[in-house]
């Protein structure tokens, strides 16, 4: 298996006032190319402040991410932006679909900023996630979960080489939750998507490859999938 | 459709009774600028226009200072006629005299004026409302202003006793009745042939030659070849002899450029607040489409489309009203009755440079308006968006 992301003691200090305050310290990881990994913690532990840097929208005051070969620290803000558009794809917590566009218009979204246009496409993607009934509708007329599935849709519409979701299901029910993991690993299996994905719910993160477990901005422990359910 | 251009559609269209009054706004502004410089146009047609058509020109010879009139002013006729840039000139004489009809008599002036010169040089002949204009032929027939006219309750046809001294009384047919729009000529003035009112007066000068050019902006040029040719050192231009209408008039203008420069102020600030506002509501959004790649260009581009769009749409609606009300008062005249007898009508009317200029201005105000919006809601942190938006 090849390394999609590697990280060499990456650290990020935010300054709060005088006080320098470690929120990731010296973390190493490699992550393969079709892997489903959750990264899991207590709160405050740096999980999010990972995949920020992972997904390259904050940069880390020390270390190196390299992705697919390429050291994504030393890259400037315009470089950054298409390197998002292009390779990595994102769902959020709080959904963050636009919700001025369509299910459909909000996963053609990233493809048009791309120089594309191909709603065929968005629209298989939308079947895949379960919402092409839904495609014209306006995104609060959807409930959380098929608003989740949406943002998943629209997160892989550039065909990234890597899907990162921060707690995806934080805001969903028992059952929504359960549903957008199952998608997520569908994908994982299916089309050998790599994903790495946020979550304090052990639950869900059992539904993973393999769990990488921070503790106060440190990796303390690193679970396989031997271990866990398939 | 490029991105950008559909997402500050699609923004537009989510908002559209805030965007609605903005546009409105702007409407307005371009309205309010083209209406007042069409007016501030018909105000100086209507006041100083009719003062250079008829009283002044563009130039005039006055005599010599400590002379009564003008000597050889055939001789100078001719080398002024001469000169480029001149369309025409005309000799007149003036001169006081008491003007009688069957029920009134009153004390006021009389010119003399050429009037095939008087055609070329003036309106003078355009302003006939009733009866007919002078002809080189006629012997004693007069023309008076209508403002006098109904003064000496006198129409075309009938006779006004003419007299300059004390002893001599002529009797002269009204020929017609003029209405200038000037004041002095339309309520104190009769208009009779040069030749004769000259072998009445017993001169051979003349009291004012009245030059006009084809550019009134040529004035000061042209007076200067003017005194040349003709050596004469008393030479007005229409700005010397208006002077007071023309600083009344250029208030006008002023107070019109002032409001112009308060609707583009308006303009730049309804469109800064809109998108100010849609860009603090929507700051989660904004980081949403950065964190999916969009990149800061991109979004402050959304947002310069937006005010483009919306700059572009009030600029058109309000041209065409403001067009619209011009057409409209150009086909329903208000005529505006200073004094008695004096009408001055307004006909207001725009260049098509102006409407451009001001169409043109309002356009960048809108893009300037826009920038702070859009420069905020490109520097938008993507973390603290998504997280805190």
């Amino acid at each position: 298996m090849v390394n999609l992301i590697e990280i060499k003691e990456l650290q990020k200090m935010y300054l709060m006032g005088k006080i320098e305050v470690p929120a990731l310290r010296n973390i190493n990881l490699t992550i393969e190319k079709g892997e489903f990994v959750a990264i899991m913690g207590p709160s405050g532990s740096g999980k999010s402040t990972l995949l920020n840097m992972i997904g390259m929208l904050d940069i880390p005051t020390s270390g190196e991410i390299i992705i697919n070969g390429i050291a994504t620290s030393a890259m400037r803000e315009k470089q950054r932006a298409e390197f998002r558009l292009k390779r990595i794809g994102f769902t959020f917590q709080f959904f963050s679909l636009l919700m001025e566009l369509t299910a459909l218009e909000n996963v053609m979204l990233p493809m048009m900023m791309s120089g594309e246009n191909n709603k065929d496409r968005a629209l298989i993607l939308l079947k895949i996630v379960g919402m092409e009934e839904r495609a014209m509708h306006m995104p609060n007329e959807l409930s959380g979960g098929e608003q989740q599935r949406v943002a998943i849709a629209r997160a892989l519409v550039n065909k990234p080489m890597l899907l990162l979701a921060d707690e995806p299901t934080a805001n969903l029910d028992t059952k929504s939750a359960e549903q957008v993991v199952n998608l997520m690993r569908k994908l994982n299996k299916e089309i050998n998507q790599t994903i790495v994905l946020v979550t304090h719910e052990s639950e869900l993160g059992r539904k993973a490859n393999r769990i990488i477990w921070l503790k106060d901005g440190m990796v303390e422990n690193i679970q396989n999938n031997s271990n866990f359910d398939s | 459709m490029r991105p950008s251009f559909f997402l500050a559609i699609k923004d537009i269209s989510q908002r559209k009774k805030e965007i609605f009054m903005v546009i409105l706004a702007i409407s307005f502004s371009v309205t309010g600028i083209i209406f007042a410089h069409a007016f501030n146009n018909a105000m100086y047609d209507g006041f100083i226009g009719a003062t250079i058509d008829v009283e002044t020109g563009h130039l005039k010879i006055l005599p010599e200072v400590e002379e009564d009139v003008i000597t050889n002013p055939e001789n100078k006729i001719e080398k002024i006629e001469n000169i480029p840039s001149v369309i025409g000139a005309s000799l007149r004489i003036e001169s006081g005299g008491v003007i009688s009809s069957e029920t009134k008599s009153s004390r006021n002036r009389i010119f003399g004026i050429w009037p095939s010169k008087e055609g070329k040089t003036t309106t003078l002949d355009e302003d006939v409302s009733s009866g007919e204009f002078l002809d080189d032929k006629d012997g004693f027939k007069v023309l008076i202003g209508s403002g006098f006219a109904e003064d000496l309750k006198v129409d075309t046809g009938d006779h006004l006793l003419l007299s300059f001294t004390a002893l001599e009384t002529h009797d002269f047919e009204i020929k017609g009745i003029v209405s200038t729009g000037s004041f002095y000529y339309d309520n104190y003035c009769v208009f009779a042939p040069y030749k004769v009112v000259r072998n009445l007066l017993g001169t051979e000068g003349a009291t004012e030659i009245v030059i006009q050019l084809d550019d009134p902006m040529k004035a000061e040029d042209v007076k200067t070849v003017v005194e040349k040719e003709t050596l004469s050192t008393n030479v007005k231009t229409w700005a010397d002899l208006s002077g007071g209408m023309a600083s009344m008039i250029s208030v006008f203008g002023m107070v019109a450029s002032m409001t112009s420069g308060i609707s583009i102020m308006v303009s730049a600030i309804a469109i800064s607040i809109i998108l100010y506002t849609s860009v603090k509501n929507k700051i989660r959004s904004i980081g949403v489409i950065k964190a999916i790649g969009g990149k800061n260009s991109f979004v402050f581009s959304v947002y310069l489309i937006e005010a483009m769009l919306i700059g572009i749409v009030g600029i058109s609606i309000g041209t065409l009203c403001g067009l619209y009300a011009i057409n409209y008062l150009q086909h329903n005249q208000i005529v505006v009755t200073p004094q008695a007898g004096m009408q001055v009508i307004i006909v207001p009317w725009i260049s098509t440079h102006t409407v451009i200029v001001t169409d043109l201005a309002i356009f960048i105000t809108c893009i300037f308006g826009c920038i702070y919006p859009a420069l905020m809601a490109a520097r938008v942190n993507i973390i603290e968006a998504i997280w805190h938006g």
